[in-house]
């Protein structure tokens, strides 16, 4: 299971993706999934390990993103 | 051609930038921002790191400040009406370009007012002139950077103090100086920077940036597609996405990130020191030439760019262009140059002038040539 850090558009998820991968965080940029009964448009870093880390990290550059979550991609 | 039209768009590009544009095209064609494939991913990350880029040139803190537009005009179209509301008032330079002049006039049916303030070889008093156009109900200062025309700079960086003291967003015009001459937002206090991916930062035509250096952003002028928070039937506040609704130019954004790479390899002092070289060179064996009219002191680095404006006594511009387009395969700009407050300015505006604009890729024989054959058309 993965975790998500969801974010609203493309562009501050590729800057938070850099700022991970600085930190030596891997993540994966991926379409926001749907979730029941709420459908909008974004984009995730899904970061399979030190998401408590890659969050302290993000709201400390002030890199905005909306939230987190859990989700299965295998 | 021998090409030394530069002011209206660099000729030649670096091979890197064709590359690109041809790569983007056949490799990562797909719209990015949209879809989680990889392609869109891939072109997404292209776009990204040309704002990563562009920024680094610039000194702005941060790549999603960075907005990609069609051209220069649309970027300060995106400033002036964003920013400026009924009732407000602007202050320009003398020698702005239409791409400034013309959405104020269009705007004064919205009850917008502008003053001029106007250029003068003396700083101080071209400090004054605009410290003096400066109202209570002024709310943006627009100047550009140096003259499409003549070539002459204005003093940005004190303009942009004196608008901070006013606390008045200041805007700049670098459509001709981006590439060629250091630029600093902070330094500058420049909330907004607006230039064209196609001249200085040698990117293909069809790209333009406004860089925003202020918490104070104009409203969006275009509003649609973001490829982000669909749900949402307003348009979105966070940069980039407020000022780029529906597909972007990616193969443009490609080259122009390529161009950008090429200015930062190169360095723009010292692509501004070459050019000014060579402008030199030609000011001074035009200025040899019996019949040929200057209209601004030699360039000079602290005080002008790379762009010389003159005329042949007793032939027309539009002449003297056609002449050595047709016979000596030379080109260059005749007539106004979308400048007439410019014209106006050096009292030019009766006959117009003939541009000559260096490039990173002109060269002294060129130089020697176009010399040579305005000597014999004079």
């Amino acid at each position: 299971m993965d975790n998500l850090i969801i974010f609203g558009s493309m562009t501050p998820a590729l800057k938070a993706r850099d700022i991970l991968k600085s930190a030596g965080i891997q993540s994966k940029l991926v379409r926001t999934p749907s979730k029941p009964g709420k459908k909008n448009c974004g984009f995730s870093l899904s970061v399979s390990s030190d998401l408590d880390r890659a969050v302290s990290l993000l709201q400390e550059k002030r890199i905005p993103f909306s939230g987190t979550s859990a989700a299965d991609f295998s | 051609m021998i090409y030394f039209d530069n002011g209206a768009t660099t000729f030649p590009k670096p091979p890197s930038v064709i590359r690109a544009m041809n790569q983007t095209m056949r490799l990562y064609g797909a719209n990015p921002g949209r879809s989680g494939h990889k392609m869109s991913i891939k072109a997404s990350e292209l776009i990204y790191d040309c704002r990563v880029n562009t920024a680094k040139l610039f000194g702005a803190e941060k790549p999603e400040n960075v907005i990609f537009t069609q051209n220069c005009t649309a970027a300060l179209n995106t400033v002036i009406k964003g920013m400026l509301k009924s009732g407000d008032h602007a202050v320009i330079s003398s020698l702005e370009h239409n791409a400034v002049v013309r959405p104020l006039e269009f705007m004064k049916k919205q009850g917008i007012s502008f003053s001029v303030a106007d250029f003068s070889y003396d700083e101080e008093e071209t400090i004054n002139n605009f410290r003096e156009a400066i109202r209570s109900n002024t709310r943006l200062v627009i100047c550009t950077h140096a003259s499409n025309v003549f070539g002459v700079k204005l003093p940005v960086e004190r303009i942009g103090a004196l608008c901070r003291i006013y606390e008045i967003p200041f805007c700049v015009d670098a459509a001709q100086t981006a590439g060629a001459v250091p630029i600093s937002l902070s330094d500058s206090c420049i909330d907004f920077l607006c230039t064209a991916g196609h001249k200085g930062l040698y990117g293909p035509m069809g790209t333009g940036v406004l860089v925003i250096n202020t918490e104070k952003t104009p409203e969006s002028m275009i509003q649609g597609g973001t490829g982000s928070l669909s749900l949402s039937r307003e348009q979105p506040d966070i940069l980039p996405d407020k000022y780029e609704s529906g597909t972007p130019n990616l193969p443009g954004i490609a080259g122009l990130n390529e161009g950008v790479k090429f200015v930062i390899s190169k360095n723009p002092g010292r692509i501004m020191k070459s050019e000014i070289r060579l402008a030199q060179n030609l000011y001074e064996k035009l200025n040899g030439i019996p019949g040929v009219e200057l209209y601004a002191p030699k360039p000079d680095e602290a005080k002008s760019v790379a762009v010389i404006s003159f005329n042949i006594n007793g032939m027309d511009c539009e002449e003297v262009a056609r002449t050595l387009s047709e016979r000596c395969n030379i080109a260059v700009r005749s007539g106004l140059h979308c400048a007439p407050l410019a014209h106006e300015s050096f009292k030019t505006d009766d006959k117009g002038t003939v541009r000559a604009v260096v490039s990173a890729f002109t060269t002294q024989a060129q130089v020697n040539y176009f010399a040579e054959c305005i000597k014999r058309l004079a």
